[in-house]
C-alpha cells in the first residue's frame, strides 16, 4: 500500500513538474512536440523584368468572395488479351477553392487622343474611351483551398482561379459597374478639371452621349 | 388549438425567413468607388523556394522550386487634389500640386505561376494545392515588403508629371509645373 502511494506521489510529482515547465515554456507541450514545423520560402531577390508607364484612371474597385471546384472520376481498365476489358471502380477527386477576387474598372485614359480634348479659355470638352475592367485580381493570399481530395497540380488551381475570374468579371458586367465607372470617372475628371479653373466642364464618352455639364 | 396556430405562424415566419436569406447576393463583398491615376507598371519574376526538412519525426525531406510573375500598380490618387492644389498665373501658367505617389495593387496572374522543379523522399506526400499556395502566399508577402523599395513610386510620380503636363497643355496652358506636396 505504502508502495503503490509512492509511486502515485511521483507521478503527482512529475506531472506538476511537467506542468510548471510548460507554463513557464522551459519544455515544449506534446503538442507543439508533434506539430509539423511551418514550411517557409527562402528570401529570394525579385527581378524587374519591364517598366511601363501607363495612365489608367481606376474608379470602381469590387470585392467579391467566390467558390470554383472540380471534380474528377478516374477510371481504370486492365486490358487482357482475348476478354473484355475490366473496368475498375472509379476513385473521384475532387478540389473546391474560395477566392476573393478584387475587380478594377475604369478608364485607359492612354487611349485618350489629342483631338479628343478641346476647350476655351473657361470650357473643356473631353471625350473619353470606354470604361472597360482593368483587372481581375485573385492572388495567392486570396485563395483558401477548402476541400482537396486526390492529388491536384498547379493547372487545375489556376484553372479555378481563372474561374472565379472570369465570373467576377461576368458579374460587374451584369451589376453595372462599367456605367457606374463611366459616372465616377465624369465626377472625378469635373472636379480636377473644376479645381484647375474651368467654369465648365463637359465630358461624353466615345459613341455616347453627353454624361454630364 | 391556439398553440398549434401560434406554433404554424412560427413555422410559416421561419420559412419566409430562409426564403429571404436565399435570396441574398452571396458574393459581392464591397463596391468602392475611387479616383486612382495608375501611371507606372512593374512586371517582376521571384523564383520561390522551399525545402520542407525541419520536422523532426518525417523521414526524409521535400523540395520545391517554383516562379512567378506579379504586377505592381502606382499612382497618384486625384480624389485627394482640390482647388487648392492648383496656382493659376495668368492664362498660361499653372502650378499644380500633387499628393504622393502610392502603391495600388499587386497582381499575381494565375497563369504565371509554374511548379519548375519537386524532390519528394521515398517516405513524403508531394506538396498539395493547399500548401503550394501558402509558399505562394509567403512569396507574395516578400514582394509586397519589397516594392517600394524597387522604386517604383519615384516612376509613377515621374510618369505621373508628364501626364498632367501633357493634359493641361492640350487644354490651353503652355507652362505646366507639377510639384508633389
Amino acid at each position: 500500500m505504502k508502495r503503490v502511494r509512492n509511486i502515485l506521489m511521483i507521478v503527482v510529482v512529475l506531472i506538476v513538474a511537467y506542468w510548471l515547465f510548460t507554463k513557464y515554456k522551459a519544455l515544449p507541450s506534446v503538442g507543439s512536440l508533434f506539430k509539423p514545423k511551418p514550411v517557409t520560402i527562402e528570401n529570394t531577390p525579385v527581378v524587374i523584368k519591364q517598366i511601363q508607364a501607363i495612365a489608367q484612371l481606376v474608379t470602381i474597385s469590387a470585392y467579391e468572395e467566390m467558390v470554383a471546384d472540380t471534380t474528377v472520376a478516374d477510371t481504370k481498365t486492365i486490358d487482357i488479351p482475348l476478354l473484355p476489358a475490366i473496368e475498375l471502380p472509379a476513385s473521384t477527386r475532387k478540389l473546391v477553392i474560395i477566392g476573393k477576387s478584387t475587380t478594377n474598372v475604369g478608364i485607359d485614359m492612354q487611349q485618350l487622343r489629342d483631338t479628343d480634348i478641346s476647350g476655351t479659355k473657361d470650357s473643356i470638352h473631353i471625350i473619353l474611351p470606354a470604361a472597360q475592367i482593368l483587372d481581375v485580381i485573385v492572388n495567392p493570399s486570396d485563395v483558401e483551398v477548402f476541400i482537396e481530395v486526390g492529388a491536384w497540380d498547379n493547372t487545375a488551381v489556376a484553372n479555378l482561379k481563372n474561374k472565379i475570374r472570369y465570373l467576377a468579371i461576368s458579374d460587374a458586367m451584369s451589376r453595372g459597374l462599367l456605367a457606374q465607372s463611366e459616372k465616377k470617372a465624369v465626377d472625378v475628371l469635373t472636379s480636377f478639371f473644376k479645381a484647375a479653373g474651368y467654369q465648365k466642364v463637359i465630358i461624353q464618352f466615345r459613341g455616347n452621349a453627353i454624361k454630364m455639364e | 388549438m391556439l398553440i398549434l396556430l401560434i406554433a404554424l405562424l412560427l413555422f410559416a415566419s421561419a420559412c419566409r425567413q430562409k426564403e429571404k436569406e436565399r435570396d441574398l447576393p452571396a458574393t459581392i463583398l464591397a463596391i468602392q468607388q475611387t479616383g486612382k491615376l495608375a501611371t507606372a507598371e512593374y512586371t517582376l519574376t521571384k523564383i520561390i523556394r522551399a525545402s520542407d526538412d525541419q520536422t523532426w519525426y518525417k523521414i526524409g525531406d521535400r523540395k520545391i522550386l517554383m516562379h512567378c510573375e506579379a504586377h505592381l500598380k502606382a499612382g497618384i490618387d486625384l480624389q485627394q487634389v482640390s482647388r487648392n492644389n492648383f496656382e493659376v498665373e495668368g492664362d498660361s501658367l499653372i502650378t499644380v500640386t500633387l499628393p504622393h505617389a502610392q502603391l495600388f495593387s499587386i497582381a499575381i496572374p494565375p497563369n504565371k505561376i509554374q511548379v519548375a522543379y519537386q524532390d519528394i523522399g521515398l517516405l513524403r506526400d508531394p506538396f498539395s494545392a493547399a500548401e503550394r499556395e501558402q509558399l505562394l502566399a509567403q512569396a507574395e508577402q516578400q514582394i509586397r515588403k519589397l516594392a517600394t523599395s524597387l522604386g517604383i513610386l519615384q516612376t509613377a510620380e515621374t510618369n505621373a508629371v508628364t501626364y498632367i503636363q501633357h493634359l493641361l497643355q492640350q487644354v490651353g496652358y503652355k507652362h505646366v509645373s507639377v510639384i508633389f506636396e
